[in-house]
């Protein structure tokens, strides 16, 4: 492995849960939070312990220090993507950038020439992927049924991956926005999101990223990959929960109409009318959540400390050890591609006709904590032909022996479920 | 965890054969409840009018726990008048949330849920079918 086991020891949560319970934490459920290493909590607490007070409102020395502690943040973030700080919004959540951008686009208007380009109207197209986690299809789903736009989407085969056979049928001259997920939270499929940019281009689309899988474990480049907009959250990254990255090209941040109003994001208000920033700030209302975006910077340098080539390298490893093993498990039914560099850090599975709630039910008796269900991704499960499935999903805080114990785990419960009659 | 504490005899029978789980026709009402955290989805119909609330019938797709409550919630609720299924669905969600109490008799085969209870997840699977029942009935008396 490229990576030590001694990184668990910064995860305290791995200590106190051996302690609480007497039993070892084998957490397999990154793809939906990670776990946070001392170093971001110790951030978050030193900031609110030293330098708390209303970033960007006051105008006394404690409130500058804790400017400066965002726009640090701030900063951390634009290098991490390689793109500019008046790039990147801070908001809540990638949930909360995606449905931002939905609504800054469904409030653009047609009688303002820089808001045109966002403008939809009836019959245009918004392109997505069957494979979409819910919060990168149902708000588009909804813009559509604001505006009269017509939402299309790429298919997927059941082998989890996109078909990228009749394309030119999905995104037409009519596509206004592709909007796509970078990796699969479901089965970890990775997209070729180069190849989908170059046909967006092709019809003049705007492209929408949904990098929240992906920025914790594959090393990004925006700039490279030519999005126009992408989003992810801190508490995938091992950051805090509470904290989202909205990245945009500066010049449809600064053309985009704002979608939530109050504070910090207006220029002059009076009682019948207002006028608004023109930089990131005008999509962050309110007092910003510096402590947050303090922990997402000091999970930013904590990943870069090691090197996201090195985190990539720990993911495929880890996948592609866990690939072989689950394979031979009786039963077992692999989801997605097969092959770990399709699909890093994420393991998904069906165990014969064992509904996958009480897989994840078995493998907690083993302080093996996995996710289990729909994952919040209905369609492509739907299309894979299952109800549900167990995943697995790794960080840079698993070794080898945790995939180990998922499979002893699972070999128990096969032949637990089995004596007690419980496969159909 | 022992999951033979879990997973009791009498549970598994009712989920390898479960009773009521065919959808029939005709129906006077039917209704669909979806549990937004795991996905599973019940459809389940009823077939009379009267007082009674006999001929439920149901299409359950989902984990061990919530097939098997659905079937012995089919048991206990046929025939019964709709109170007698209110008072059963009010015993049932004390007796899952009271991890100390012992199921009453009315119950029947709800009973071996007592290890089910300790974890929380599973509580909204026991209850599921139920939920779908209670809503159903109260719908079809406001028509």
């Amino acid at each position: 492995m490229v990576l030590s086991s001694r990184i668990k020891n910064d995860f305290k949560i791995f200590e106190n849960y051996k302690n609480e319970v007497g039993s070892e934490l084998i957490y397999l459920d990154s793809a939906a939070t990670t776990q946070k290493p001392y170093q971001v909590i110790n951030a978050e607490v030193d900031f609110l312990t030293n330098s708390n007070a209303a970033a960007h409102r006051g105008s006394y020395r404690l409130s500058e220090k804790a400017s400066v502690c965002l726009e640090d943040a701030r900063l951390s973030v634009a290098n991490f993507l390689k793109v500019g700080t008046s790039e990147i919004v801070f908001t809540k959540s990638a949930t909360e950038s995606l449905n931002l951008l939905a609504y800054s686009f469904g409030n653009a208007s047609e009688k303002c020439e820089k808001e045109k380009i966002f403008k939809l109207s009836v019959g245009d197209e918004i392109v997505v992927t069957e494979m979409e986690h819910h919060a990168n299809l149902v708000p588009w789903q909804e813009l559509c049924r604001r505006t009269g736009a017509v939402l299309k989407w790429i298919q997927c085969t059941k082998e989890g991956v996109l078909d990228l056979s009749d394309l030119s049928k999905v995104i037409t001259a009519r596509c206004k926005i592709l909007a796509i997920t970078h990796q699969s939270n479901s089965v970890g499929t990775v997209n070729p999101v180069e190849f989908l940019v170059e046909k967006a281009r092709h019809v003049g689309a705007l492209v929408v990223l949904d990098a929240c899988q992906s920025a914790s474990r594959i090393p990004l480049d925006l700039i490279k990959l030519d999005v126009d907009f992408a989003v992810f959250s801190g508490h995938k990254m091992l950051g805090p929960t509470g904290i989202g990255v909205l990245y945009g090209r500066r010049k449809y941040l600064e053309a985009m109409p704002p979608f939530l109003f109050g504070g910090s994001m207006i220029e002059n208000v009076f009682m019948n009318t207002s006028t608004y920033v023109t930089s990131v700030s005008r999509f962050e209302p309110g007092v910003p959540m510096t402590s947050q975006a303090v922990g997402l910077c000091a999970a930013i340098r904590y990943l870069e400390k090691y090197g996201m080539n090195r985190v990539y390298q720990h993911e495929l490893d880890l996948t592609s050890y866990a690939l072989k093993k689950l394979s031979a498990i009786p039963d077992i039914q692999l989801l997605g591609p097969l092959e770990a560099e399709k699909r890093p850090g994420v393991v998904a599975f069906n165990l014969g006709s064992i509904h996958s709630h009480d897989v994840g039910q078995a493998l907690d008796g083993f302080n093996i904590a996995v996710r289990v269900g729909h994952h919040c991704a209905k369609p492509l499960l739907r299309k894979m032909g299952v109800k549900g499935s167990v995943r697995a999903s790794f960080h840079i805080y698993n070794d080898l022996s945790d995939v180990d114990k998922l499979v002893d785990g699972l070999l128990y419960t096969h032949k637990a479920f089995k004596e007690m009659g419980m496969f159909l | 965890m022992n999951l033979q504490d879990i997973y009791k005899n009498v549970l598994v029978k009712h989920y390898r054969e479960q009773h009521g789980a065919t959808l029939k026709e005709p129906f006077i009402f039917e209704s669909v409840k979806v549990s937004p955290t795991c996905g599973d989805e019940i459809n389940l119909r009823i077939h009379d009018s009267s007082d009674k609330c006999c001929d439920i019938s149901y299409e359950i797709s989902g984990c061990t726990v919530s097939q098997s409550s659905s079937s012995i919630m089919y048991d206990l609720c046929q025939g019964k008048t709709i109170p007698e299924v209110m008072e059963l669905y009010r015993q049932v969600v004390d007796f899952m949330n009271d991890k100390t109490s012992t199921a009453p008799e009315s119950l029947g085969d709800v009973s071996a849920f007592d290890e089910v209870r300790r974890y929380q997840g599973r509580i909204r699977c026991v209850l599921l079918s139920w939920e779908a029942l209670i809503v159903s009935l109260q719908s079809l008396e406001k028509k």
